[in-house]
């Protein structure tokens, strides 16, 4: 893949239309190939989930009576803001949906059009029945859709009719420990190494 | 100089939006900064409920009742659903349950409009009527809990009376938050209804004169706001309404602001009902004996209303003798007061939008069914 | 039109009385709950996860099979299936899908020998939609089938 010179391993396929590799990427590979390296790039990695799960910024996505028990949980009582979660009105600006509610088949290309809009990385939490599976809305239902995992991926289930607020921030608690444990840097290596392999 | 040549933009104010109160998506043609007309797009929220009601028996209709339709009032839609039922099939409810179920069907009002002034603060920038309105509403909530085991969603009411009685104790809590209650109201009022710029924002803003009223045939806190004094608790007294004193707040301006105070003024009339009903409350059993789950409705049709915290709500119930209903039809406040919308709408500014939207009150679940 | 002074007068009214009661809240005890660290106490009546607790006495559930939950179940989201006939009735599958049940209660209302109950637990969420199905032995545990979360906390 590289041009002339001895085998490198990049991370990233090298542009042939002249444009440049992002600096950031770049650094990252020299770190990975200086002695110790590995260890380098999984604290960097650390450092990085430690700031993404302690600033989770939902976007504020209510669509039916869980929409409801979301609010509380941003109230006064079970105050999400101690968990760094502010709501952001914009996918812009977000990196976490908590699809609430019943998602109606006419609904279902606008929440595609929306996860779309967000910047990786990006993590769904689906809060409540309907969200999960369609809910107490399954059967004899022409307009439901059988679960929000039928068009945006999920990372996170959490279950209730309606689920508590203490059972979303435990939901949001289980994303943490989902985003600590992410290895996207390595990953990203380890693919480059197996491709130029 | 050559006069600059404007177009009419439109804007749409899409299904997502923090503060369309749900899936409603607005097609909101522009000239300039006036709105010259309003189309709103329902649907986002169509759940069938209807077909669904088909197929699930009248107490597994109480289940679907308060889920499927407007969320926020889901006992007084259980109490929409077995009206109906219960009229229909000669159901007899012991006195202590009509009490209970009036009490219970009045907080949920509270909670209701409590919700409604807490998003609708935030909707104008009023950060802090929307904390303190969560925080009373986490007590109505443990209210609720402790009686039917749900906070939002609560299948308490039955075919014949509620499921189970009120545990020892829990009227003593119901007048202390009663009491605590009312004195928070007085503060809300001292935050918002003197001040400034909640009135620059509200007064004045999106009339709906008395006329236009009856003719979208608007309901609820919406016309009684214009002058138009309907509520089916006094007009068709169902339950324990006949037998408490309360007065129907009415205000002749049709503005955002009058349709705030109506809903203030409701809430201290429900804590007053609260209380009468608690002091009036009679011993007794709470359940009709001998209600079968799954009661055959005799053949007929029937068409009841009550009062939700959005209006008037009728439910047009036909039965074929069967266990399940053959068709349920809901005449939804929400949908009827929504198209009031364009018409109160026009010839104000796009920061006009929300205030005037808010206020109507709609639950999106309401209004698509 | 009222005047300026008048206007100012007004503002100025408005801005102090709601100052004033917003830091009246100072002085207030305050109302949050730090979730993790502190739980709130369900009533006794709380529809959690559904569960049949097994008898002490008998080392089993008071499941009679007499399919009633599954009849009156709104989500129909109960399956039981037994082999025998009569008394001599054995399970053989009682699955409940926590991800559609609604917690309504009725089932826990119709079992003739309160086999079905409500717990307390409601800390459910999981990564995988297929562990909301929970089988006899999760239903006979009483208790959700993961660990309860606690984030970043140490």
């Amino acid at each position: 893949m590289s041009s002339g010179g001895p085998e490198v391993t990049r991370m990233v396929r090298v542009p042939t239309d002249g444009s440049r590799v992002a600096p950031a990427e770049h650094l990252v590979e020299v770190l990975h190939r200086l002695p110790g390296g590995q260890i380098l790039v999984t604290s960097i990695e650390n450092v990085l989930n430690w700031a993404r799960a302690r600033s989770l910024w939902p976007l504020t996505f209510g669509l039916a009576c869980c929409a409801m028990e979301m609010m509380q949980a941003m109230g006064t009582r079970f105050d999400l803001d101690r968990f760094g979660v502010i709501p952001r009105a914009t996918p812009r600006q977000a990196d976490l949906i908590i699809v609430a509610g019943r998602c109606t088949i006419k609904m279902a290309p606008v929440v595609r059009r929306l996860w779309e809009q967000m910047p990786e990385p990006k993590y769904v939490i689906s809060m409540g029945s309907c969200a999960t599976c369609g809910g107490p809305f399954y059967y004899d239902n022409y307009s439901i859709l059988k679960g929000i995992d039928t068009v945006i991926p999920v990372d996170v289930y959490v279950p209730g009719c309606p689920p508590r607020p203490e059972a979303l921030i435990e939901g949001v608690l289980k994303l943490q420990e989902k985003i600590q444990k992410e290895r996207r840097l390595t990953r990203r290596l380890q693919e480059a190494a197996q491709a130029g392999a | 100089m050559r006069s600059l040549r404007t177009e009419e933009l439109i804007l749409n104010m899409g299904p997502q939006h923090p503060s369309t109160h749900g899936v409603l998506r607005l097609v909101v043609t522009l000239d300039g900064e006036n709105i010259v007309e309003v189309q709103p797009d329902i649907g986002y929220l169509h759940s069938s409920v209807e077909k669904m009601m088909e197929h699930r028996n009248y107490t597994q209709n109480i289940a679907l009742a308060d889920r499927g339709m407007d969320y926020l009032a889901a006992l007084v839609n259980e109490m929409a659903v077995l009206r109906a039922a219960e009229t229909l099939a000669d159901v007899p409810v012991p006195e202590r349950a009509r009490y209970i179920r009036t009490i219970f069907m009045e907080l949920q009002r509270l909670a209701s409009h409590l919700l409604w002034l807490g998003t609708y603060g935030i909707d104008l920038g009023a950060f802090t009527a929307f904390l303190w309105c969560m925080r009373e509403r986490e007590l109505i909530m443990d209210l609720f809990e402790s009686v039917t085991g749900g906070r939002l969603h609560h299948v308490y009411f039955r075919l014949g009376g509620v499921n189970e009685d009120l545990p020892p104790g829990w009227t003593d809590r119901c007048r202390e938050f009663c009491h605590y209650f009312l004195n928070r109201l007085d503060e809300y009022h001292k935050l918002l209804t003197g001040n400034p710029i909640w009135k620059a924002r509200t007064q004045g803003v999106g009339v709906l004169t008395r006329e236009q009223a009856i003719a979208f045939g608007a309901c609820g806190p919406v016309a009684r706001a214009s002058g138009l004094a309907w509520d089916v608790r006094k007009s068709h007294p169902y339950e324990a309404y006949d037998r408490v004193e309360f007065q129907v707040p009415v205000y002749t301006e049709g503005d955002c602001y009058a349709r705030y105070l109506v809903r203030m003024d409701e809430m201290r009339e429900s804590t007053r009902i609260i209380l009468q009903c608690l002091d009036q409350l009679p011993e007794g059993e709470v359940r009709a004996p001998r209600v079968p789950l799954n009661l055959k409705v005799p053949a007929g049709e029937v068409y009841t209303r009550v009062e939700s915290p959005r209006g008037d709500l009728g439910i047009h119930l036909v039965s074929t003798g069967g266990e399940f209903p053959w068709r349920v039809k809901i005449r939804a406040p929400s949908f009827v007061n929504l198209h009031a919308l364009t018409e109160m709408m026009r010839g104000w500014k796009v920061a006009d939008i929300i205030a005037i939207l808010g206020s109507i009150d709609i639950v999106l679940a309401d209004v698509d069914r | 039109m009222p005047s300026l002074l008048q206007r100012t007068a007004e503002a100025v009214q408005g801005l102090v009385t709601g100052l004033g009661i917003t830091f009246q809240n100072l002085t207030r005890p305050k109302v949050t709950l730090l979730y993790p660290l502190e739980k709130s106490n369900v009533s006794p009546r709380w529809h959690g996860l559904l569960a049949l607790p097994v008898d002490t006495e008998t080392g089993n559930d008071k499941c009679i099979i007499c399919f009633q939950c599954e009849r009156i179940c709104p989500s129909r989201c109960i399956h039981i299936e037994a082999t025998g006939k009569g008394k001599e009735r054995v399970l053989t599958r009682f699955d409940i899908e926590m991800d559609k049940c609604q917690y309504c209660g009725l089932c826990v209302e119709v079992c003739p020998t309160e086999a079905i109950v409500f717990t307390p637990h409601y800390e459910a969420s999981t990564y995988n939609r297929a562990n909301l199905l929970y089988t006899l032995e999760d239903l006979h545990r009483a208790a959700p089938k993961e660990p309860v979360a606690r984030g970043i906390l140490r």
